[in-house]
């Protein structure tokens, strides 16, 4: 995404084309936003996600969050929209539109640079921290999670199986999080590059024993 | 002495000799009473030479030389006196080769021992006759000869150019032969034969004096002994060794080989020192070595386990004694297989006596003292301490006294340790046989020669330190002097912080009784009816935990408690908090219900105990869920307790069989109860709660294990900043290994604890590396 971003940028500032001014995010901005004019919360989510023919729950919504840094998920604050959208360089609907779909295409098709894939699902983790001082989410948004960002991937299927059947296992720190893209993209399925005395957090220790013992 | 040919010209009286003078002198006139004189000392030397006729000799040479001294000469150098000197070097080198052909015809005929004999009458006698002929012509060796050989010719002093003759005319042609003799003289002897050694001696000793320098005839070096004799030496002996050992082995045991080999490694060692050059030594018995052990070593060493399995301690020195002697590798394959060896005695003993050893801390512990002791006894006495074995024996030692038969049927590999602490508890309590102090330390000792192998050594300290925790809070000590000393052996082998916190035990001990003394003097004192005694422990420095269970105490002894508690908070104004530890609380009860026994019994029992039977006073049938109710005690402790009452038979329970206690169970007091003592001890342990309290340990030694992989990992990442995955865990490793030895799992875990607490993280971009956060 951002090499495209960088292209349009480099043909824009070529074209001289236009850094959105703080008026046209703003209109945007206006159309969606709550009473108070401080941020597009949860009730307003539903129809700006529409306009722009996003499924709340797609990947997409994710990376549109963290492209604009959202802090709390489920809420665009004013700063962080108009931040966001001029880095973007949207300054009307049809732009950001244009930009969301290339957003879609990129993850559907999967090229996207393994520095920024880790960073939006680094990301990911804190977005879905709810309170302050939280630093665990707990099986069911990481299985969320994971449906979400590591879908078709190695492991997917069978680490959330794990989570859910483990007992002593029921939620995840960043750390562990952060592990588990490195583990998919790294061991194979059937987990014979594993070592356990590895660096891998004991998570993924007694997910390979998991996935060991269920192909006997 | 043989006979030899004559070969002078006939005898002629020597005390005829004439001192011939001045211009007299030519060699035509000098030589032929010269001759008389050194053939009469080569041939009839032990006849002697008198002084008169030595002096006219030497006078004579010296006056030859001197007055044919260089002229005024045109010529320069080449003058008179040289040319007389070369004439009468000229004339003594053809006399001593005539000599010599004439000794070389009778040695052609002679072979064997006659040739040797012949050889070493010879030559004695030839060397010292020439010694005297070089002292005659003494001016010659000083003046002529020495320019001569300064400037490059081939010139010797008088002595060194007899043996030179020696050597080209005789020496040099008869060698061969003159060899073989000697080897076979040599064989003869290697066979058990009886030799003459002085005539082999000093055959061997001519061949070493011939061993001339060319350049430097002054020296000598060994040519001539290693080229025409040591060489082909080398070659017979391995040959005669090669077949002796090879057909020997065959023929006979083992051990009897090795002796054989012990026994002809001396003899060469013998003969070296009787007739070799001690040059020789060390490459023939190296060589030896190597021919009757080295090539042989495979067949020592299958024998070796027989030998072990066996304790054939004589074979063993033997076989011990020659495989060191070739070195390291000789030895290699013995220390493995003694390291088998142990570990599989060891754990056949150990597996012989499994089910006793299980539940008997001294059975356990004494088999394992037995095979250490009996190996550590072989160490000595067969392998003199050597340490590759040493270290061998401790392998094994340690795999068989934390891994067998044991550690298996327990299912935990920390059984040792518990074992071992256990048995010390029993030596160091009170018992009915009372044996000698002295003999206890001799114990204690040997039991810290087992702790050295304990892998898990915090599990030990843990145990000891709980027992030696109750054992000072029930008085069940045998003797202060033997805590001491064993408190002593634990600070060399764990350190003084351990230590330390025992030590505070003791302190308080003393401590606390000061304080119950000031009690038992003050006014509080009075309000309870009964005697009782109070314990004051600092929570720190004691390893006792809370009571697991509540407790509803006696009326009677909460008048005890409060009366204490009083005291207490008014002598500490109130700053400090008393947890009363009832599970460890004591106490006697009269009895006054049993038919048969007039005056009743005392029994002594846990106060968790005396709650129960105490109810009895009210009501004669009670069932668990009233004790219960009454007690206030959880459902392990009363069912322990129950268990515990009813072994002793001191309650009644019915249904009587049961596997578990149920609430509708009822008890009674037994009316029958019967002891031939008055004071019963019915505060016995009961299986469960033992293994419960096992169990309970183990797992406050895995917590605390767990801090000290924590504290270990964030001293090191504070020290280092950033380390490998890798290096972490072997260093971690490495700083807790005298404490136990860390599972790589358990690690992993403390490691991950301590990520999210955010005392160390992974570094950007290297999952495998780890950063201090400060």
């Amino acid at each position: 995404i951002k090499m495209e971003a960088k292209k349009r940028k480099n043909r824009q500032i070529k074209n001289k084309g236009p850094i959105p001014t703080e008026e046209q995010v703003l209109q945007i901005f206006e159309i969606y936003c709550n009473e108070t004019h401080e941020y597009i919360g949860p009730e307003q989510m539903l129809q700006f996600l529409d306009d722009l023919n996003l499924d709340p729950e797609e990947p997409t919504v994710l990376a549109l969050a963290w492209k604009l840094n959202a802090s709390e998920m489920g809420y665009f604050y004013q700063d962080e929209f108009v931040e966001g959208m001029k880095k973007l360089r949207v300054n009307d609907m049809d732009k950001l539109k244009e930009i969301v779909e290339q957003i879609k295409a990129a993850l559907e098709s999967g090229k996207i640079p393994k520095k920024q894939f880790a960073e939006m699902f680094e990301y990911a983790f804190t977005y879905c921290i709810e309170n302050e001082g939280q630093r665990v989410l707990d099986q069911d948004t990481i299985v969320a999670l994971i449906d979400m960002l590591l879908k078709g991937k190695p492991h997917s299927d069978s680490f959330k199986k794990f989570l859910i059947e483990n007992n002593e296992y029921n939620s995840m720190n960043i750390d562990q999080w952060r592990c588990l893209l490195d583990f998919s993209n790294e061991i194979a399925l059937n987990v014979s590059n594993y070592d356990p005395c590895g660096f891998y957090p004991s998570i993924f220790d007694e997910y390979v024993e998991y996935v060991q013992t269920s192909t006997l | 002495v043989l006979p030899t040919k004559l070969y002078c010209r006939g005898g002629s009286n020597l005390d005829k000799t004439h001192l011939m003078l001045g211009r007299q002198l030519t060699l035509e006139k000098l030589w032929p009473e010269l001759e008389e004189g050194l053939t009469h000392l080569l041939t009839r030397l032990t006849e002697g030479l008198s002084n008169r006729a030595y002096m006219t000799y030497y006078t004579n040479v010296y006056n030859f030389c001197t007055n044919n001294r260089p002229g005024a000469n045109a010529r320069g150098k080449s003058s008179g006196g040289n040319f007389a000197g070369e004439k009468m070097y000229e004339k003594l080198r053809s006399f001593l080769q005539n000599y010599m052909v004439g000794v070389r015809e009778i040695a052609d005929h002679r072979v064997d021992d006659s040739l040797l004999n012949f050889y070493k009458v010879e030559w004695d006698r030839y060397t010292t006759a020439m010694k005297t002929v070089s002292n005659i012509f003494e001016y010659l060796n000083r003046h002529w000869i020495k320019r001569e050989s300064e400037d490059g010719k081939q010139v010797y002093d008088i002595y060194t150019l007899s043996l030179v003759i020696w050597r080209d005319e005789l020496f040099e042609r008869i060698k061969p032969k003159l060899t073989e003799a000697l080897l076979e003289c040599i064989e003869k002897e290697r066979d058990s034969e009886q030799i003459d050694t002085s005539l082999v001696s000093g055959v061997i000793n001519a061949y070493v004096s011939l061993g001339l320098n060319k350049d430097k005839p002054q020296e000598n070096t060994l040519m001539v002994y290693r080229t025409d004799f040591e060489d082909e030496f080398m070659h017979r002996t391995e040959i005669y060794y090669t077949q002796e050992s090879t057909s020997y082995i065959q023929n006979n045991s083992v051990s009897d080989y090795m002796k054989k080999v012990l026994q002809r490694l001396q003899e060469e060692e013998n003969r070296v020192q009787t007739y070799l050059h001690p040059d020789t030594g060390p490459s023939l018995i190296r060589r030896c070595e190597s021919i009757l052990v080295e090539k042989h070593k495979e067949t020592l060493w299958n024998e070796f386990q027989s030998l072990l399995q066996d304790d054939m301690l004589d074979d063993l020195i033997c076989m011990y004694t020659l495989l060191e002697k070739i070195g390291a590798e000789g030895l290699d394959p013995l220390k493995d297989m003694l390291e088998r060896h142990v570990q599989n005695m060891g754990g056949i003993a150990i597996q012989n006596d499994a089910e006793n050893a299980l539940d008997s801390p001294r059975t356990y512990v004494e088999i394992i003292l037995e095979v250490h002791g009996q190996f550590s006894d072989l160490l000595v006495n067969a392998f003199r301490n050597d340490p590759g074995f040493s270290a061998a024996l401790d392998k094994a030692c340690r795999r068989f006294i934390n891994d067998n038969a044991v550690t298996k049927l327990a299912r935990s590999s920390s059984k040792s340790p518990e074992l071992l602490a256990k048995y010390c508890d029993i030596l160091l309590k009170k018992s009915a046989q009372n044996p000698e102090e002295k003999e206890i330390l001799d114990v204690l000792d040997n039991i810290m020669t087992v702790f050295k192998y304990i892998e898990d050594k915090d599990v030990f300290q843990t145990f000891y330190s709980k027992m030696l925790a109750k054992r000072l809070i029930y008085g069940t000590s045998s003797s202060e002097y033997l805590e001491g000393q064993m408190i002593s052996k634990l600070k060399s082998n764990c350190g003084y912080e351990y230590t330390t916190k025992l030590g505070r035990m003791f302190n308080d001990m003393s401590l606390s009784r000061d304080i119950v003394a000031e009690f038992v003097d003050s006014p509080y004192a009075n309000a309870s009816s009964v005697d009782f005694q109070v314990l004051v422990l600092a929570t720190g420095s004691w390893p006792l935990q809370q009571p697991i269970t509540n407790f509803s105490i006696p009326e009677d002894l909460q008048q005890c408690q409060s009366a204490f508690m009083e005291f207490y908070q008014k002598k500490h104004d109130g700053s400090r908090t008393l947890n009363w530890l009832m599970q460890f609380s004591k106490g006697e009860l009269k009895t006054k219900y049993t038919k048969t026994n007039k005056s009743g019994y005392i029994f002594q029992c846990s106060t968790y105990q005396m709650g129960i039977l105490l109810l009895f006073n009210e009501e004669n049938i009670l069932n668990a869920e009233a004790i219960q109710q009454a007690t206030q005690l959880t459902d392990s402790v009363l069912r322990n307790t129950l268990l515990s009452l009813i072994k002793t038979r001191v309650l009644l329970m019915a249904p009587k069989n049961a596997r578990t206690i149920t609430k509708k169970h009822r008890f009674t007091l037994n009316p029958k109860f019967k002891n031939k003592r008055a004071k019963v001890l019915i505060n016995i342990p009961v299986r469960e709660a033992v293994n419960e309290q096992s169990k309970a340990i183990h797992d406050t030694v895995l917590e605390d294990r767990k801090l000290q992989i924590q504290a270990a990992t964030v001293r090191i990442m504070k020290a280092r900043r950033t380390l490998r995955h890798g290096v972490l865990m072997s260093e971690i490793i490495s700083q807790l290994q005298t404490r136990f030895t860390p599972k790589i799992s358990l690690i992993k875990k403390c490691i991950d604890i301590l990520i999210e607490k955010e005392y160390i993280e992974r570094v950007e971009g290297q999952k495998d590396q780890y950063a201090y956060v400060a």
